[in-house]
């Protein structure tokens, strides 16, 4: 609860501060967000699978975000930035769908 | 790895381990089949598709539950707990960060297009608006001007000669306003593309070709009121002189490069006696009363006896040469000389006001 009570917390944060992301970053911004919400659900499918790891929470979050930022940075400068970043989105996509029906078998048992 | 999907899915098949999540397991084993036998699946789309939960999560929890000796425990030590859900609670806490500002940032730039769209509606009705003011100051500048001139030339027969003849021609060149009966004609667009956005015309809708009543169709109709008699028309409230044009721009009629909207309303001032016959002869008129059946567009004519129209809106000055007049006047307030040449005409007027007694001083 303490986490679902600290994701609220910070998108109020967030609200109320409206922090700048800088220029420089800015294009990663939706990116990350993608990479972000699979971690944080595949987090969740984890904690209903009571296999959940704080480390591994952390460390996925973090990997995902920067390795999907990566490839993109990479991409753009290889000139194939919008192609990657779909094939990063696609792949992410995926993954959150297939954590998300997890989950959902787990609340609704069905 | 083991997958831990639920149930069965696009790729599931028997072969697979059906490990139902939450149970603990032997050791992880490799996945069977899929991958290995030809005609498989690829190993790559099959993980793809069905491991979406991140494997360091059932390591992890097989490696303590190995660790503390029995696999069905698989709970981590409380000691690090708190450590860790301290930074799991931070960085959920950025999460939650960056997520209002993605949304703050898309909500920011969303409604670039619709903003847009209300600047340009606005400023350009701030520019009829300032257009129409200027309109009518001018209207009354000219009737000052006028008043001023007859004022001039109304102390002499000259003078009095010359106010007539520049009357008839003022008349002629459709620059005063006119009343009497006569007869309207309204022509109307079909009404079915009219939906969005409103207002006259907004060009989106390609196949809004049809069904419309076009320029041409305008300019046969007046002609024919014309040729039926008609002293004064008027289209859509604005007065047809003699240099006037009905055009189209893009999917909007223009007169004299003002838009105008569907229906469209003209006005002829004449003997209705002899307009109208003489109009539902006209090609146009024939043509146009099958219109509304066969196309859904509108057209009516009637027959009025107490209608205006106004003078021409707008009269540019092309042509103007100084008095021959010995008498010096102070430059620029010489509204009879100046004005002589106001009949809103392309054609040099050779100085019709024969004006030689001096400009009249303030």
């Amino acid at each position: 609860m303490i986490a679902a009570a600290a994701l609220v917390i910070g998108v109020v944060l967030g609200l109320l501060f409206e922090p700048t992301v800088p220029q420089l970053l800015q294009p990663y911004l939706p990116i990350a967000i993608v990479a972000a919400l699979d971690a944080v659900l595949g987090g969740v499918r984890a904690r209903l699978d009571r296999v959940f790891d704080d480390k591994v929470f952390i460390v996925s979050f973090i990997s995902n975000v920067f390795i999907a930022a990566l490839i993109v940075f990479i991409g753009d400068k290889l000139g194939v930035g919008s192609q990657l970043s779909t094939a990063v989105v696609v792949v992410l996509g995926i993954r959150i769908f297939g954590n998300v029906a997890a989950i959902r078998r787990h609340v609704f048992r069905a | 790895m083991v997958d831990d999907r639920v149930g069965g899915g696009p790729l599931s098949t028997s072969k697979l381990g059906t490990s139902k999540s939450g149970t603990a397991k032997a050791p992880p084993k490799p996945p069977a089949a899929p991958g290995q036998g030809p005609g498989r699946a690829d190993p790559l789309l099959v993980e793809l598709l069905t491991q979406h939960l991140d494997p360091g999560y059932r390591a992890a929890a097989d490696r303590r539950g190995a660790e503390q000796g029995n696999p069905a425990r698989i709970r981590p030590p409380a000691a690090l707990v708190r450590r860790h859900r301290l930074v799991t609670a931070v960085v959920l806490l950025l999460t939650g960060i960056l997520l209002s500002i993605a949304y703050q940032q898309t909500r920011a730039r969303a409604p670039q297009a619709a903003r847009t769209h209300a600047e340009l509606v606005s400023a350009v009705r701030q520019r009829t608006a300032d257009v129409d003011a200027l309109t009518s100051r001018e209207q009354d500048l000219a009737k000052a001007v006028e008043w001023r001139r007859a004022e001039v030339l109304a102390d002499s027969a000259q003078g009095a000669a010359t106010t007539a003849k520049l009357g008839r021609l003022r008349d002629a060149a459709a620059q005063s306003a006119v009343d009497g009966q006569g007869m309207v004609v309204m022509a109307g667009d079909a009404a079915e593309s009219d939906a969005v956005g409103g207002g006259p015309r907004n060009g989106t809708h390609a196949d809004s070709e049809v069904n419309r009543v076009l320029d041409r169709d305008l300019q046969q109709m007046v002609n024919a009121l014309w040729a039926g008699g008609a002293q004064a028309i008027s289209v859509g409230g604005q007065r047809l002189g003699p240099t006037s044009t009905i055009r189209e721009a893009g999917s909007a009629v223009l007169v004299d490069f003002r838009p105008l909207s569907s229906p469209y309303r003209i006005v002829a001032i004449g003997d209705p006696d002899k307009m109208e016959p003489a109009f539902a002869e006209s090609e146009i008129a024939q043509s146009f009363t099958t219109y509304p059946q066969l196309y859904g567009m509108t057209f009516s004519t009637r027959r009025e006896s107490r209608l205006q129209v106004p003078a021409v809106g707008s009269h540019t000055v092309s042509f103007a040469h100084p008095l021959p007049s010995a008498t010096p006047a102070p430059a620029g307030t010489s509204p009879a000389g100046g004005s002589s040449q106001r009949t809103g005409s392309g054609a040099p007027r050779s100085s019709p006001t024969a004006e030689p007694k001096g400009p009249p001083h303030r």
